[in-house]
């Protein structure tokens, strides 16, 4: 340890919680001993403003250069506390935290072993502390503006309120264009709304806002960090590099046929949700063919649901809209065969009373006698057995058969072709499903595994409109967060020493992104593997493959983990 | 080995297993206070020789958290931790060490539970294997 090193500790007695676990006056005596701190002090409430100040005068006091904070978890203050190393300008790194509440105190149950625990927590910290170097600092400018990578309904949405929040937009779309003939949605409210009006009203106020638009354009490569991400875009060809600080990645998901009946033979009689909501409004009269005729037969309509693997809620708006729409415009019989009706969404339960209402049929069936289905001369026949529905004399279900004119099967949604490309650039990752993963699933949803990169819609899996609103709200406040300020401050957390760099590019292989590269170093100087400090994320996998030992990570140096290694206490 | 008390060393990324950790310690449910925390910045940063330095200070086991497949924030730094254990196992055999003692496991950053039950069920299998021969320092 460097002899100019002054590590000052100082406890927090957290209230009084402290004092219930541990004989403060022993560890304070201990602290005291330890080789190279210079002052030890106490106070009761670190965390409260007052505390606060009072460190911050403590360590200008005592005039140590290394901190040790005796108390809770780093992840409650130590940002904070890093901050008050700031103030009386010291590095943020000359900062180690022993945890001794949630990492001792209530952990040890026999009690005999808190204080050996507790002492060897401190001297670990102390040593940490001891050994810390200056993680350097360097200052970029932030890019204030964003990409959105998908012309959907969240796209188009991100990209107005980005907009609106200063926030310069550049939305790209694969396709030639962004108007959709029907948007895929429909939104369950008991009010009126049209759909299709509400989405191409959309894009009107897209095209009268100022959000730069490209469409027939994908995203070819990606490098950099929040704040300044270099992205080579792709319209049809012609490449093209945008700086942005922020990514949003909005690209939905596609729809086919799913579960058993994926490959029933063709017929015009059986269609999937979408392609009936398709007909519904563009070709009306192929469905007026199908269910109405003159000899006042009744007409049957028949869903089938809970057929693909994941139960889904799209699906279920969709059939229950779908069903009433049909009850009312044709006077079908309709019959909806599900497993489970799951009506957990914004006015999904209004809307299946509603079904109710207007005379939809509801069939069960189980798990284990799945309904089937034949096509013969045309004729669609459906046979299920209704566990709820009992003959007379045995307690034995009665099979019901509808011969249907028109049957509707279940859209599956599955990833945009091209998400996996898009996953490489960005260095994201996907779920086992092949949509966007994100962050954590209850606390981050939106946010990818990477600074400034987020997700919103149905690129994450499903997703209905309330839930796909909710995300572009989300996300445009966290793009606002990031993006705001000024100047970004970037930390220098990995160094290459050139002159052990055997020029292996072991590091330049192993590096997740892409943040290392290999040139000379100064002019004339020999070459060698540099970090490009924009993009590295300080994982420190590069440190742990260099064969040479000639990376380090300043604040996670080899001595600082021996630190934590060590049994006396 | 009546009263055997191991020492164990469990290296924990601080983007899942440190957080489950920490949990684990919040709720107040106890875990073997034999259990020694080492914080890295992802488990990817894991090197061999921290790995062996651990069994010279005196360590009888040393647990890995590392995040669940395909979850690690920094993509494929849980894969190459996973790798060089497997090596560090293989070199433990060659000197005579029981490659039990080196064990993998992966956590999600709310699986607090888990990290219970693994360091519950990990101790004891320690202490079943005895103190580690090698005790340089
Ligand atoms: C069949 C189906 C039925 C649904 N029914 C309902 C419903 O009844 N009620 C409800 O509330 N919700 C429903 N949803 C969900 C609803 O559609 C979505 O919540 C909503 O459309 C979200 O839109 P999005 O912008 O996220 O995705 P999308 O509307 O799919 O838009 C994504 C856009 O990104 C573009 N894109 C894809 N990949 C790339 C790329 N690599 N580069 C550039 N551009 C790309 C695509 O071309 C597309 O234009 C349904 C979804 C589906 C698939
Ligand atoms: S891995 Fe190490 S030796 Fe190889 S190029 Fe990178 S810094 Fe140089
Ligand atoms: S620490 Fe190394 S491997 Fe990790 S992002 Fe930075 S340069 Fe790449």
């Amino acid at each position: 340890m460097d002899s100019q090193v002054k590590i000052g500790i100082f406890f927090c007695a957290c209230g009084h919680i402290m004092n219930d676990y541990f004989d403060m006056k022993v560890l304070v005596d201990y602290a005291g001993r330890i080789s190279g701190v210079s002052s030890v002090d106490e106070n009761r409430f670190l965390c409260t403003r007052s505390g606060l100040d009072w460190l911050k005068t403590k360590i200008s006091q005592s005039g140590c250069n290394r901190v040790v904070i005796v108390g809770c978890s780093p992840y409650l203050y130590e940002q904070t506390f890093m901050k008050v190393l700031e103030e009386v300008g010291l590095n943020r790194y000359f900062l180690a935290i022993a945890n001794i509440r949630e990492g001792c105190a209530w952990v040890c149950q026999e009690k005999e072993n808190l204080m050996t625990r507790a002492k060897q927590i401190l001297s670990s910290a102390v040593k940490r502390a001891g050994f810390a170097k200056p993680v350097e600092k360097v200052q970029k400018e932030i890019n204030q503006s964003a990409l959105v990578i998908g012309a959907g309904l969240t796209g188009i949405q991100m990209a107005l309120e980005l907009q609106q929040l200063g926030i310069r937009p550049i939305l790209i779309e694969k396709k030639p264009q962004v108007s959709r003939k029907n948007p895929p949605f429909f939104i369950p409210t008991t009010q009126k709304i049209n759909e299709r009006e509400m989405f191409s009203s959309k894009i009107r106020e897209l095209r009268d806002s100022e959000v730069e638009l490209l469409t027939s354009t994908e995203l070819k490569k990606v490098a950099g960090t929040v704040g300044s991400f270099q992205v080579i875009l792709d319209t049809l060809g012609k490449e093209r590099e945008v700086v942005v600080g922020s990514i949003i990645v909005s690209t939905g998901s596609e729809s086919k046929v799913g579960g058993r009946f994926a490959d029933l033979p063709n017929s015009r009689r059986i269609v999937s949700l979408s392609e009936l909501k398709d007909m519904f409004d563009f070709e009306r009269r192929t469905l007026e063919r199908m269910l109405i005729t003159a000899d006042k037969r009744t007409k049957y309509a028949c869903f089938v649901l809970g057929e693909c693997e994941a139960y889904t809620k799209t699906n279920t708006i969709m059939a229950l809209n779908e069903a009433i729409k049909l009850k009312e415009k044709f006077k079908a019989e309709v019959m909806i065969l599900a497993k489970d009706i799951s009506v957990s969404g914004i006015e999904l339960e209004a809307l299946y009373r509603q079904a109710r209402e207007r005379g939809v049929l509801f069939y069960r069936y189980a798990e284990e006698s799945l309904p089937e289905i034949s096509l013969e001369k045309g004729v669609i026949t459906v046979s299920l057995t209704d566990p709820a529905l009992h003959t007379d004399q045995a307690e034995k279900s009665r099979p019901v058969t509808i011969q249907s004119d028109l049957l509707i099967l279940e859209d599956e949604i599955y990833p945009h072709e091209g998400t996996d490309l898009l996953r490489d650039a960005l260095q994201v990752n996907l779920n086992e499903w092949g949509f966007f993963q994100e962050k954590n699933i209850h606390l981050k949803p939106n946010l990818s595994n990477k600074k400034g990169i987020f997700f919103a819609g149905s690129c994450q899996g499903e997703r209905d409109i309330y839930e796909t609103l909710n995300d572009v709200r989300s996300v445009a406040m966290g793009v606002y967060s990031y993006l705001s300020g000024k100047s970004l401050v970037l930390e220098k957390k990995v160094e290459i020493n050139t002159d052990k760099c055997a020029l292996c590019l072991t590091c330049l292989r192993s590096c997740p992104h892409k943040a290392i590269k290999v040139g000379d170093v100064g002019a004339g100087q020999k070459w060698g593997a540099q970090v490009i400090v924009e993009a590295c994320q300080g994982c420190g996998i590069c440190v742990g493959e260099c064969p040479a030992k000639a990376i380090e990570m300043i604040n996670y140096s080899d001595n600082q983990i021996f630190s934590e290694l060590s049994f006396e206490g | 080995m009546m009263d055997f008390t191991p020492h164990i060393v469990a290296f924990c990324c601080e983007n899942s297993a440190y957080r489950a950790v920490d949990i684990a310690g919040a709720k107040q449910e106890g875990y073997p206070s034999n259990i020694q925390l080492c914080r890295l910045p992802c488990s990817g940063k894991l090197e061999i020789n921290h790995i062996l330095r651990a069994f010279e200070e005196g360590a009888d086991g040393v647990f890995v958290f590392a995040c669940h497949p395909d979850s690690c924030k920094f993509l494929k730094g849980n894969v190459r931790a996973s790798k060089r254990i497997e090596h560090t196992a293989s070199l433990l055999e060659k000197i005579g060490l029981e490659k039990e003692r080196l064990r993998f496991f992966h956590l999600s950053e709310l699986e607090w539970a888990a990290f219970l039950e693994a360091v519950r069920q990990g101790n004891e299998s320690i202490k079943s294997l005895g103190p580690s021969p090698i005790k340089v320092r």
